[in-house]
C-alpha cells in the first residue's frame, strides 16, 4: 500500500516536472521570437553555434539528397537532349562573338589604364565553399555553406557564384556560415543600373525577382539594363554583376538575378576591404605653428 | 488484461521520434537545386510527429516535439520560435483526436493533417503580420501546404510499412469501453 502511494507521488512529481519544463520551453520560444523580431545578435550567435554542431550531419545528408536531385535533373535533361543541343550550338555562336568583343575591350581597357594612371580597386580575395543546406521554408531564403570563421569568412561579406552576386553572410560559425539570398525579405543591396548609372536599393520579396526600391528616376532605365553593385556603404565591392532589369512597370522595376539559384552548389565568399574607411570624425585642421607669429 | 509497457520502452520509442525528427529536419534543409527554388520544402517534421502521435502518443512527448521544432527554426534561418509553437499546437490537436482517427480511414487523418498544416501556415502569417514582419505570397504558402499533405502520405507509408510502426494498444475502461 505504502509503495503504491510512493509510486503515485513519484509519477505525480514527474508529471508536474514535465509540465513545468514544457511551459518553460513555450515561454522560451516566445522570448526567442521576440528577440528574433528585434534583430538581436544573440539569436544569430545561437543559430551559428547550433549550426556548427549540426553541420557534419547536414553535410552527410545533403550529399545523397543532392545525388538524388541530380539524377532527377539528369533524367529531365536526357528527355530534352535534342532541344538542348540546338540551344548549345546557338549559344556557342553567340559566345564566340562575345569572346572577340571581350578581348578587344580588354586590350582597350589596359591601354586606357596605362594612359590615365588609374588607381586600381583593392585586390579582392575570396574563399570558396559548398552549399550544404537551404532554408526550405516559405518564410526565409537563406543557405548554409561549409566555410566559416576558421576559413576567414567575415560577417557581411558578399557571396558570388560564377555568374553574379548570390547574397551576403549574415552569420558566421567556426565551420559554417549562413548566406542571406538576394531574394529574402530582409535583403537590401545598394545597386546601380547601367548604362544610365541610376542608383537604387535591391529589395528581396521572397520571390524570384527582387524589386528596385528608391530608384532615383525611371528615366533612362529600361528592361534589359544591367544591374551591378554600387559599392555604396562599403560593404560590397562595386561593379559586381547582380542581374538585369526584367520588368519596368507602374509599380517599379523588377530584376532577374544573374546568379544561378537553381544550381547553387558552390559559392565564393569575398574578402573585401574598401580602399577608404572613415572610422571617426575628422579633427580640426589647423595651420602649422610656424604660420602663427603671435603664438611664437 | 492489457500488458503493461515497460518504462524503458517508452524512452526507446521517444528515441525513435528524436531520430526520425532529426532526419526530417535534415531532409528539409537539404539543397535540392532547381527543385528547391520552385517550391518550399514540405514540413517533414510535422509529418513524422503527427504520424507518431496518433499511433504512439505516450512516446511522442510534447517537450521533444517543441525542442525539435526549435532546433529546426534555429538551423533553418526563418522566424525563430513561432514555427515551433505552431508545430506543437498542431501535434497536440492530433493527439487529442488520436482515438477518433484510429477508428477511421487514413483519409480522415490525411485531411486533418492537411488542415492543420494550413492552420500552421496561417498562424505564422498572423504572427508575422502582427509584428510587422513581411509574409510570403499566398501561392508559396499553398504550395508548401500541398507539399506537406503529399509528404504525409509518403511518410505514413514509409513508417507504417517500412519501419512497421503500428498503433500502441488502446487503453480500455473498467467495462472494456474505449475512450
Amino acid at each position: 500500500m505504502a509503495s503504491r502511494e510512493r509510486g503515485d507521488i513519484g509519477s505525480e512529481f514527474w508529471r508536474l516536472l514535465r509540465r513545468g519544463v514544457l511551459i518553460a520551453l513555450i515561454l522560451l520560444s516566445v522570448v526567442l521570437f521576440v528577440l528574433w523580431r528585434a534583430d538581436s545578435p544573440r539569436i544569430e550567435r545561437i543559430r551559428m553555434a547550433l549550426t556548427d554542431w549540426a553541420s557534419p550531419s547536414i553535410e552527410v545528408t545533403a550529399n545523397p539528397v543532392n545525388a538524388a536531385a541530380h539524377m532527377v535533373e539528369d533524367f529531365e535533361n536526357f528527355t530534352r537532349v535534342y532541344e538542348q543541343n540546338k540551344l548549345l550550338r546557338r549559344e556557342i555562336q553567340r559566345m564566340r562573338s562575345w569572346r572577340e568583343a571581350a578581348q578587344q575591350l580588354e586590350r582597350e581597357n589596359a591601354q586606357l589604364r596605362a594612359l590615365n594612371n588609374l588607381r586600381l580597386a583593392p585586390r579582392i580575395g575570396f574563399v570558396a565553399g559548398e552549399v550544404i543546406a537551404d532554408s526550405g521554408s516559405p518564410f526565409a531564403q537563406s543557405a548554409l555553406v561549409n566555410i566559416g570563421d576558421e576559413d576567414g569568412v567575415a560577417n557581411g561579406a558578399a557571396a558570388v557564384d560564377g555568374k553574379g552576386l548570390v547574397g551576403r553572410v549574415v552569420g558566421v560559425g567556426r565551420r559554417a556560415a549562413r548566406l542571406l539570398l538576394l531574394t529574402d525579405f530582409n535583403s537590401r543591396v545598394p545597386v546601380k543600373v547601367l548604362p544610365s548609372g541610376r542608383r537604387a536599393i535591391l529589395t528581396g520579396e521572397n520571390d524570384d525577382a527582387p524589386r528596385l526600391s528608391f530608384l532615383e528616376s525611371t528615366a533612362g532605365v529600361a528592361a534589359g539594363d544591367i544591374v551591378v553593385t554600387s559599392g555604396d556603404g562599403g560593404v560590397f565591392p562595386p561593379e559586381l554583376p547582380v542581374g538585369v532589369v526584367a520588368v519596368m512597370g507602374e509599380y517599379g522595376a523588377r530584376v532577374q538575378i544573374s546568379a544561378d539559384y537553381e544550381r547553387l552548389e558552390f559559392v565564393r565568399v569575398l574578402r573585401y576591404k574598401p580602399s577608404t574607411r572613415i572610422d571617426a570624425p575628422g579633427g580640426l585642421v589647423l595651420p602649422e605653428a610656424s604660420a602663427w607669429p603671435e603664438a611664437q | 488484461m492489457a500488458r503493461r509497457e515497460p518504462g524503458y520502452a517508452r524512452w526507446l520509442n521517444a528515441l525513435v521520434l528524436l531520430g526520425l525528427g532529426w532526419l526530417a529536419i535534415l531532409l528539409e534543409l537539404a539543397p535540392l537545386g532547381g527543385l528547391a527554388s520552385s517550391a518550399p520544402s514540405p514540413d517533414f517534421l510535422f509529418c513524422v510527429a503527427a504520424f507518431l502521435v496518433v499511433r504512439r502518443s505516450r512516446s511522442t512527448p510534447a517537450i521533444l516535439v517543441l525542442l525539435l521544432g526549435l532546433a529546426r527554426d534555429l538551423i533553418g534561418g526563418g522566424a525563430v520560435g513561432i514555427e515551433a509553437l505552431t508545430l506543437l499546437g498542431a501535434v497536440e490537436l492530433m493527439r487529442g483526436y488520436r482515438f477518433w482517427l484510429r477508428r477511421r480511414s487514413f483519409v480522415f487523418e490525411l485531411a486533418l493533417a492537411a488542415a492543420l498544416a494550413m492552420g500552421m501556415a496561417a498562424l505564422q502569417v498572423v504572427a508575422l503580420t502582427i509584428t510587422f514582419a513581411p509574409s510570403p505570397a499566398l501561392e508559396t504558402l499553398a504550395l508548401g501546404v500541398l507539399g506537406t499533405a503529399g509528404a504525409y502520405v509518403a511518410v505514413a507509408f514509409l513508417l507504417r510499412y517500412g519501419l512497421r510502426l503500428r498503433a500502441e494498444p488502446q487503453p480500455r475502461g473498467p467495462l472494456g469501453a474505449t475512450p
